[in-house]
């Protein structure tokens, strides 16, 4: 028996120990890796709703401008509710002439935000993600988003 | 020396394992979204926007060819509101035509006029000199003219003089005018020694001329500005005056064929001047200037109701 000095219960405790602290280490790292690809995936996903909420702007904007006799427009913008199982809204603003969307996400306070290049003017206003009805307002000569 | 004596060991590996796999699970869902927004990103339009514009193409072009055949195809006699009804079937079947194929690409489609222009057609079907019926080399076709359509001349080469026998380009030779008292815009043709047909366009700015063209017979269209379908920069109608306009012809014995032409001016051809009746050619008859359609398109995803206007020919189509 060449065991001297060695106290089992110490060898089991440290064992023990450097197990959890690496597996702790190991979990602490993932959860937050998956925060920060969560994010990520978030952030690319609402600017690819925004960009396509902005083509289907640019569509309605082109047929209002048409023969300028246009009475009647309703344009479907078929957008998903979620991005990432987050649910999400979208702010429509105008600043010195230009359009911009943001888009915000429940989750987390980082806001994407996607510029319309368009002639008709377009009404301001918040949204909430999913089905969108774009009209056009013969009476003022605007497009107004609506939720669908 | 401690002796556990039971198999049981491993636990934290065993709830670092499980936690690792539920890590793993939502790493899954992550990546399912990532997989369903480049999906997203890759899909073309899914709005009908090109579809309206193709069909509002239809519409013009369509109603466009119904108004040019019934314009050209007016019998001795008939009055406005017979061309009229005509336009009417002829839009009507258009509009079925269009609706049932629309509807099968997934959207119900519906055009009807709500509005037409009068005018004049004037016109001269056979080839002679460009005079009028009582052989007038200088005379007005038409006067208080706001729009012009269509107006294209097919012009005998053989019969044009050369430029040195009729006094020049804008001066003795074959010259169509048109003026409004405060401005005026020339068209001229004549032949070269090379045997070509020579047009020159003069707004006022002085004389430019279009590329000599070497064929018997030379189509020279002034609402679209081409001669012999090439294309002749000095020659814009939009350059011709905007209002109130006459048009003549000078010396109309210096050259020959044939021309028609539309204007949105009714009472030449409701009552004609005595050199349109004189003789079988050139004639006047009533004709629709231009229409006012109301059409409408309706898919899953969009209903748009718009007005177009058609009127073939005209120089800023």
């Amino acid at each position: 028996m060449n065991e001297r000095a060695i106290s089992t219960m110490l060898g089991y405790v440290l064992t023990l120990a450097i197990s959890a602290l690496l597996v702790a280490g190991l979990l602490t790292v993932g959860g937050s890796f998956v925060d920060s690809q969560q994010a990520v995936v978030v952030d690319s996903g609402l600017q690819v709703i925004g960009q396509r909420l902005a083509g289907d702007l640019a569509t309605a904007d082109r047929l209002a401008q048409l023969d300028r006799g246009t009475t009647e427009l309703r344009l479907t913008a078929r957008l998903p509710t979620t991005v990432s199982q987050t649910s999400y809204t979208i702010d429509i603003t105008t600043t010195n002439g230009n359009t911009s969307l943001i888009l915000s996400p429940q989750s987390s306070k980082r806001n994407v935000t996607v510029d319309v290049a368009n002639t008709t003017a377009i009404s301001p206003g918040t949204v909430t993600g999913g089905d969108l009805v774009i009209v056009y307002n013969d009476a003022e000569t605007r497009l107004e988003v609506e939720d669908g | 020396m401690a002796d556990l004596g039971v198999d049981s060991r491993g636990q934290l590996l065993l709830i670092g394992a499980l936690a690792l796999g539920l890590t793993f699970v939502a790493f899954a869902l992550i990546i399912n979204s990532a997989i369903y927004t480049e999906n997203l990103a890759s899909r073309g339009d899914t709005t009908d926007g090109e579809n309206v514009v193709e069909y509002r193409d239809s519409v013009r072009r369509g109603m466009g060819e119904v108004l040019t055949f019934e314009n050209q195809n007016v019998s001795d006699g008939e009055g406005r509101s017979d061309i009229r009804d005509r336009l009417e079937r002829g839009l009507r079947d258009l509009s079925q035509m269009l609706t049932r194929s629309w509807a099968k690409r997934g959207a119900t489609t519906n055009v009807s006029a709500i509005g037409y222009t009068d005018g004049s057609r004037i016109f001269q079907n056979e080839s002679r000199a460009f005079t009028n019926s009582t052989g007038n080399e200088t005379w007005q076709l038409v006067s208080s003219v706001d729009q012009t359509r269509a107006f294209r001349l097919n012009i005998s080469r053989a019969n044009t003089s050369l430029e040195g026998a009729c006094g020049g380009l804008f001066g003795g030779c074959f010259t169509i005018q048109v003026e409004n008292g405060t401005a005026t815009w020339q068209v001229s043709v004549a032949k070269n020694t090379a045997d070509e047909v020579v047009v020159a366009v003069d707004d006022g700015t002085g004389a430019e001329t279009c590329t000599p063209v070497d064929r018997s017979f030379v189509t020279l269209d002034l609402t679209s500005g081409t001669v012999a379908v090439e294309g002749c920069p000095p020659l814009s109608f939009a350059d011709a005056p905007a209002s109130g306009y006459a048009i003549s012809y000078k010396n109309g014995n210096e050259s020959a064929g044939t021309y028609t032409l539309v204007v949105d001016e009714p009472s030449v051809a409701d009552s004609p001047p005595s050199h349109y009746t004189a003789g079988s050619e050139p004639s006047v008859t009533p004709a629709v200037y231009s229409a006012i359609l109301s059409y409408d398109y309706q898919s899953a995803s969009l209903y748009f109701d718009s007005r177009v206007r058609v009127a073939p020919g005209e120089a800023d189509e």
